[in-house]
């Protein structure tokens, strides 16, 4: 059953529907609130989906934050030599982190997993330390303010109602590539996932998908670091620090690991969550651990598997 | 009968690895399972202590059945254990591996197993402080062997005791398994090197794909466990 | 030179602090082979229990910080009895677990002693001179402590049945199970002994250096730092490590200042993994 759903790809089609209705929401309102809340669940969809090719593979990735500061400082810089069209600066804010992470995926990949959490956590921290000690190209500390909206067709991107559908569209891009990628590679990854070593023992190269894996993660991660940047139309330190590379893990995982549908999910309740509980989201990294305690214990599926589970044992006891 | 095994039927997914077989340990006695690779007899031994689940039949012990015991009970209720390929645990040292096998049993039960193993084995003296993961092949089955009865089990369970050995060291592990008998203990080994293992059996069990072949007193079952479709 | 030994003071009191959490993350990952991502969680609550100890129940400092210790073991041993025992066999999972929990942690104490940092003062202040350089008292006793606590748990480990059953399970878990080892009884005790060590480091370090709900992520990245140098699951590596982590930060902080020190050190670790992935003195590395 879920083979020929994936086969398919009712999934991705579903999530591809589901963002591009956000190119709508100017029709019906103009509330800066409702904007906000979803610039953050299409930044937050596009992360959480780099988060989520890794995983397929089992591999936990805390990189995130690295490559969304390297694919948003890459804008960033860019805006100051007024490179500002979009189909440019999108290119670059996917390609730049991709190229970083070939050589390091190259030497992070052929340990083992726990080796792979480790080293990411690690490589988001030296990011981070690095943007400090290069105030003349990152501007340090202080981070790189008045970035030039981008232009697409020769409008530039500058009103509230234009950048939510900029990123909309980032996101929807970002879907089609990680849906292809996944649906493309969906039996190597599956075969990863399931058993490494015995898939490596039928002569599966293991380590060269989980870098194809990684590389398009990373130049995932970036276009989400671009979202992010042309939202804000500031380049900062603390948009990329290290610690919220766990948000979109809680995402992924919460939202259910299985499907393509769980870091849209996952993060369409986490961030309306975190804005309905209290103010700026002060009580959202323990509403998110809690979830993932319970996910872990008890709906090993997140929302999208158990509401998968549920919806097949009702259609199981009508018939 | 201190060990009674009825139609013990052992899976691995979807391999049946022990079809059906029944076997029975008298006390005092050592009993072998001949036969080749893949015929059953770690499954047996593995089933015995608790590694692999049984899929049905019953494991019975002492007068206890052992089948909804989990493994690490089992070890406490008397059953000594000597693995496969010896798996020492390879940081610890000499006397560290065996007093491991004593775990829990209070100081004094301790010492007493130890100073016993080292009054058959000079081995465990000479080597005491060395990790068990640097020693030869041999001298890690010493060491395994003597992990196993330093909790003075009623039952020693050895699987394929001589794997990789030289002639040198097979007669050395033999006559350690004759010492260590001489305190009453009974045993229940494997081997497919079946020409020295049943100079040391009493009764032996002849095993093929997972079932019994055939069985007796050690004189009565030798030609067929020397023939060469078990072997 | 009195800056030199300056810096190399500084730098062992550092290790040593450092020794003592990543000692304990690693026979976390050596014996039940969870990555404790709560590790920083623990030092957090450490610290917090003996403020509170301390400022609000007005408890001798050397009470507060056993009082700590006993707290953070006790958590530890139940989270690990009750949620990760039930996983313990699936590295995500259990990576996930304790992830969820460092989260309730830092929120929790967020929310209960919100987000400044606290006013908390090392009971002993003032300086020793050494020869040429003055120390300060605080830290030579922090130092002390860390290095009696390293004894004793290499006693622990290395001289008593605890430790021997525990060094078992980590060696090969199911002939150990097979020898009559508990797991079920020796895995919460492993991890109670890990999260009090690092309950023990946050409430002697926290206040000199600081105490907010920040501070275990920091602590999170150099155990990590630590245990990938040293070679995961390597106990002895983990300890050299820790000292060079410290003599490191502490010198480039005295010659270089700033964050040199720190990314150099990741540096460090990114190009030890392309020569030698198994870290300093690693063996290699347990399944997944």
């Amino acid at each position: 059953m879920r083979n020929r759903i994936s086969l398919f790809g009712w999934p991705e089609l579903i999530a591809v529907l589901l963002l591009s209705c956000g190119f709508f929401v100017p029709m019906f309102t103009r509330s800066v609130l409702i904007y906000s809340v979803l610039n953050q669940v299409f930044i937050g969809v596009v992360a959480a989906q780099s988060v989520w090719i890794m995983l397929r593979m089992n591999l936990l990735s805390f990189a995130t934050p690295a490559f969304m500061a390297l694919g948003g400082y890459t804008v960033a810089i860019a805006g100051r030599y007024e490179i500002t069209n979009a189909f440019v600066v999108t290119a670059g804010a996917f390609l730049v982190p991709a190229l970083v992470a070939v050589p390091l995926g190259a030497l992070v990949l052929r340990l083992r997993g726990t080796y792979f959490v480790l080293v990411t956590f690690v490589l988001s921290e030296i990011v981070q330390l690095l943007i400090f000690e290069t105030p003349s190209l990152t501007g340090g500390s202080d981070g790189i303010s008045g970035v030039p909206p981008v232009t697409l067709l020769g409008t530039d991107m500058a009103t509230n109602r234009q950048v939510l559908q900029f990123c909309c569209g980032i996101a929807v891009l970002a879907t089609v590539v990680t849906g292809g990628l996944t649906r493309y590679f969906r039996q190597h990854f599956a075969a990863i996932e399931e058993n490494e070593i015995l898939a490596e023992s039928l002569g599966l190269v293991v380590w060269r998908y989980k870098a194809l894996g990684f590389v398009v993660a990373a130049g995932i991660a970036g276009l989400a670091g671009f979202a992010l940047v042309s939202m804000l139309l500031t380049a900062h330190p603390s948009s990329f620090a290290a610690a919220i590379a766990v948000d979109f893990i809680a995402y992924t995982i919460i939202g259910g690991p299985t499907s393509i549908l769980g870091p849209l999910f996952g993060t369409g309740a986490l961030v309306y969550a975190t804005n309905l509980f209290g103010t700026h989201g002060q009580y959202a990294q323990g509403l998110y651990g809690i979830l993932i305690l319970i996910v872990m214990l008890v709906a090993r599926g997140g929302i999208v598997g158990t509401v998968g589970l549920l919806f097949n044992r009702l259609r199981g006891a009508r018939r | 009968m201190l060990l009674r095994i009825e139609n013990l039927w052992v899976r691995y997914g979807g391999i049946t690895a022990l079809s059906g077989i029944s076997i029975d340990v008298p006390q005092g006695e050592t009993v072998l399972l001949v036969g080749a690779n893949g015929a059953g007899k770690s499954s047996t031994i593995n089933a015995i202590i608790g590694l692999v689940p049984a899929a049905d039949g019953r494991i019975v012990f002492d007068g206890t059945d052992l089948t909804r015991i989990p493994c690490e009970r089992r070890a406490r209720m008397g059953i000594g254990y000597s693995p496969e390929g010896r798996r020492v645990f390879p940081t610890m040292s000499v006397t560290d591996n065996v007093l491991a096998g004593a775990f829990g049993l209070g100081r004094r039960r301790q010492m007493e197993a130890l100073d016993w193993l080292r009054s058959v084995f000079p081995l465990l003296v000479e080597r005491a402080t060395q990790p068990a993961g640097q020693l030869s092949g041999g001298q890690q089955q010493i060491v395994a062997l003597s992990r196993a009865m330093a909790s003075f089990p009623k039952l020693l369970l050895m699987d394929e005791p001589f794997l990789g050995l030289a002639p040198v060291w097979i007669r050395q592990i033999s006559d350690a398994i004759t010492q260590l008998r001489a305190r009453g203990t009974t045993v229940l080994m494997t081997e497919q090197m079946a020409r020295p293992a049943l100079k040391l059996a009493t009764r032996g069990y002849v095993m093929r794909g997972g079932e019994v072949r055939r069985s007796g007193p050690v004189d009565v079952i030798r030609d067929v466990a020397l023939a060469d479709e078990y072997l | 030179m009195a800056q030199f030994l300056q810096a190399a003071i500084i730098g062992l009191s550092l290790g040593a602090q450092y020794a003592l959490l990543a000692l304990g993350f690693t026979l976390i990952f050596g014996i039940l082979g969870v990555v404790n991502f709560a590790h920083g969680g623990f030092y957090m609550l450490g610290g917090y229990v003996a403020y509170s100890c301390v400022a609000l129940l007005g408890v001798p400092y050397p009470l507060a910080v056993l009082i700590a210790v006993a707290a953070t073991a006790a958590l530890g041993w139940v989270f690990e009895l009750f949620l990760l025992e039930r996983l313990v066999d699936d590295h995500l999972a259990t990576l996930m677990l304790t992830l969820g929990l460092y989260l309730i942690l830092s929120n929790g104490l967020l929310q209960t002693f919100g987000p400044l940092a606290m006013e908390f003062r090392f009971p002993v202040s003032g300086a020793i001179r050494l020869g040429p350089v003055y120390v300060p008292q605080e830290n030579l006793i922090v130092l002390a402590i860390c290095l009696a606590a390293i004894v004793a748990l290499w006693v622990v480990l290395y001289r008593t049945d605890l430790g021997r059953g525990l060094r078992a399970l980590a060696d090969d878990r199911a002939v150990a199970m097979a020898q009559g080892l508990r797991p079920k009884l020796l895995f919460p005790m492993a991890f109670a002994l890990a999260t009090g060590l690092a309950g023990l480091t946050g409430a002697l370090v926290t206040p000199i250096l600081a105490l907010s709900p920040g501070v275990g992520d920091p602590v999170l990245a150099t155990s990590f730092l630590t245990v990938i140098l040293g070679g995961l699951g390597s106990l002895q590596g983990a300890a050299l490590a820790a000292f060079a982590v410290g003599l490191v930060e502490a010198f480039c902080s005295v010659y270089f200042g700033g964050s040199i020190g720190a990314l150099i050190l990741f540096v460090l670790v990114l190009l030890l993994l392309v020569f030698r992935p198994t870290g300093l003195l690693g063996r290699t590395v347990r399944g997944a």
